[in-house]
């Protein structure tokens, strides 16, 4: 599993300042970036400038990615680690699914300040890079080809979504029909 | 694996510490080095303003290194012209003497006009009742302005060498201007004995060593204006990098809010005290100043402008300057002559000032910003008793940043649950 390296802000402070391995971290976000389906097909450049807007977040376990309610501003990527979807019910939570390391959630942030539909929370020691929509939006004026392509693959993830959400509710309702069917067979 | 108890308060013990220390250090040095505040919020501002240039380039290849080096070019092209421009109307020292004679004479013949002393020693009913308070100000406004013996001397010799830019009525007008000042001398002499003698006994500064301590201290301005404009968003991130995994969402949405929020705040103002500088100088222009010099005070005019209350004092100061000095004018306007100039400067000032609160404003800088007149006053003076010029000159826009940040935040953090 990749160490953690800088974690403290005083680490932070003197990493900022003596500039101590930043291009290693950059090397390390850029093979990253190239296994992510979000930035398959861009040039070294491209990458780069993403780089250069993407932050950088170290989620201690049991921290929250983002909450359930609260408005969504970014996009995780998750480089290592695991983070759990929930939300949270009256007296308890239901885990909706798991996700690790090469991964990302909280994509609709990235389309509109709606509120989070569910919580994350980092299951163990877990690294992410975030990409805040405004951001995008900003690099869209210097970089529109890298923000197409990006914009593309996420239609591409939300249209996917879609259609197995539709399959998911199809299935669903299927099985109430059929229960409700055997009830009434049963009375 | 889970820290225990006494790890997270030590962590805690540590952290709360050093921010203490850093916090105290940080005001100790704000105070003790607030002389270099100016030129470095300066050159923060104008790399804040810059920085839509360097990210305006549509050659998508072009490093960011280039981008700078391009914008600095432009910057530096531009101000050599303006340089250039400027150090053709700035007058040689034999035009500032003759200026300087005819600005005292024109002072002195307004002042005599205004108050009847032309006509009767004794004045009129103005005078008769302020005398006390008129008369030491004109010995003093006098004493400013009068040549001392090696201007004196100077004047003489282009007299002598029959100068096109002193002419017989120029001359004239210093014979009067000497006339004048012996009168008021006479006159304060007999009202205070002791004072009138020693007003000419100023201690001299050594001019040199304050334009070297000035030098040093706004050599800052230049380097933190291209350090800023080489970042590519790396000192913001450090910040936010410091922010606890909770408030990362919220710290990003009021970083952006407010940047955008001050963003259009700059650059309003800037276009707001351009447009007043424009309407202005073409108002002068129009009254039969000359096309340089309309410029010239329509500039000072419009970079004062950012001072409220102060900016237009100041354009209408020199606006009035200028005009006393004028011995004719060809206006656009016919019915502006010599005798209504005054009225005119000031209406155009008024116009400048009308149009700047009417229409500039409201349409440029629109509402987001709105700040009520009684917190401009207070803002301006306090922050000019504390930090003398750089306050006053900075106190508006620090006002408008608290608000937005603290409008900002309470709006963010009800949002995001927190409050």
């Amino acid at each position: 599993m990749e160490e953690f390296k800088k974690t403290s802000p005083i680490e932070l402070l003197l990493g900022f300042i003596f500039k101590d391995d930043n291009k290693s971290e950059e090397l390390s976000q850029m093979e990253f970036l190239k296994k992510t389906p979000f930035f398959e097909g861009m040039s070294k450049r491209q990458l780069k400038k993403v780089i250069q807007v993407l932050h950088t977040r170290i989620f201690r376990e049991g921290d929250f990615l983002f909450q359930y309610g609260h408005p969504g501003a970014a996009l995780f990527f998750i480089q290592s680690g695991e983070v759990s979807i929930e939300i949270p019910k009256a007296k308890s939570t239901q885990v909706v699914t798991t996700l690790g390391e090469n991964t990302f959630l909280g994509e609709i942030a990235l389309l509109n300040k709606q509120e989070r539909t569910a919580s994350a929370k980092a299951l163990k020691k877990t690294k992410c890079l975030a990409l805040y929509r405004n951001d995008l939006m900003k690099l869209q004026k210097t970089e529109p080809e890298i923000t197409s392509l990006f914009y593309q693959r996420l239609a591409e993830v939300v249209g996917k979504r879609l259609v197995r959400t539709t399959q998911l509710l199809g299935q669903a309702q299927k099985e109430i029909q059929s229960s409700e069917e055997e009830t009434e067979n049963a009375a | 694996m889970q820290r225990d108890m006494g790890q997270k308060w030590r962590a805690w013990v540590i952290y709360g510490a050093a921010i203490t220390l850093a916090i105290a250090a940080t005001l100790y040095f704000v105070w003790s080095l607030r002389s270099l505040l100016l030129p470095i919020i300066l050159g923060a501002l104008l790399a804040y303003i810059c920085k839509p240039l360097i990210n305006s380039f549509r050659i998508s290849w072009l490093p960011n290194g280039a981008r700078v080096f391009l914008v600095l070019m432009a910057i530096f092209l531009g101000l050599s012209t303006a340089t250039q421009s400027i150090k053709r109307m700035i007058p040689t020292k034999e035009e500032q003497l003759v200026l300087q004679v005819r600005l005292q004479y024109k002072i002195n013949e307004k002042v005599k006009s205004m108050l009847g002393l032309d006509e009767s020693k004794k004045g009129n009913f103005i005078y008769g009742m302020l005398n006390n308070e008129i008369d030491p100000f004109l010995f003093n406004l006098n004493h400013l302005l009068a040549l001392d013996k090696e201007q004196s001397r100077e004047l003489k010799k282009l007299k002598e060498e029959k100068s096109p830019l002193l002419s017989d009525k120029f001359y004239g007008y210093h014979l009067e201007n000497l006339k004048v000042l012996k009168i008021q001398e006479s006159k304060e002499h007999e009202r205070n004995p002791a004072q009138a003698t020693t007003i000419s006994a100023e201690e001299e500064t050594s001019i040199i060593v304050a334009l070297l301590n000035t030098l040093s201290t706004w050599l800052l301005l230049p380097f933190v204006f291209i350090f800023l404009l080489f970042d590519e968003g790396q000192i913001e991130k450090f910040f936010i990098s410091l922010v606890p995994n909770h408030l990362f969402e919220l710290t990003l949405s009021i970083v952006d809010e407010v940047d955008v929020a001050i963003g259009k705040y700059i650059r309003g103002t800037l276009l707001e005290c351009s447009l007043v500088g424009l309407s202005l100088g073409g108002g002068l222009f129009l009254i039969g100043f000359e096309t340089d010099v309309a410029i010239a005070i329509g500039a000072i005019a419009g970079l004062t402008n950012a001072i409220p209350f102060l900016g237009p004092a100041i354009g209408l100061g020199v606006g009035l300057g200028y005009g006393l000095v004028l011995e004719e004018i060809n206006p656009v306007l016919p019915f502006i002559t010599i005798d209504n100039l005054f009225i005119a400067i000031f209406i155009c000032v008024l116009i400048a000032q009308l149009l700047d609160n009417v229409v500039f404003q409201p349409i440029v800088l629109g509402g987001a910003v709105n700040l009520h007149p009684l917190v401009v006053i207070i803002g301006v003076m306090g922050a000019s008793v504390i930090f003398g010029f750089a306050g006053m000159l900075l106190a508006i826009p620090s006002i408008v940043i608290m608000k937005v940040v603290v409008e900002t935040l309470f709006k963010e953090l009800k949002a995001y649950r927190i409050i």
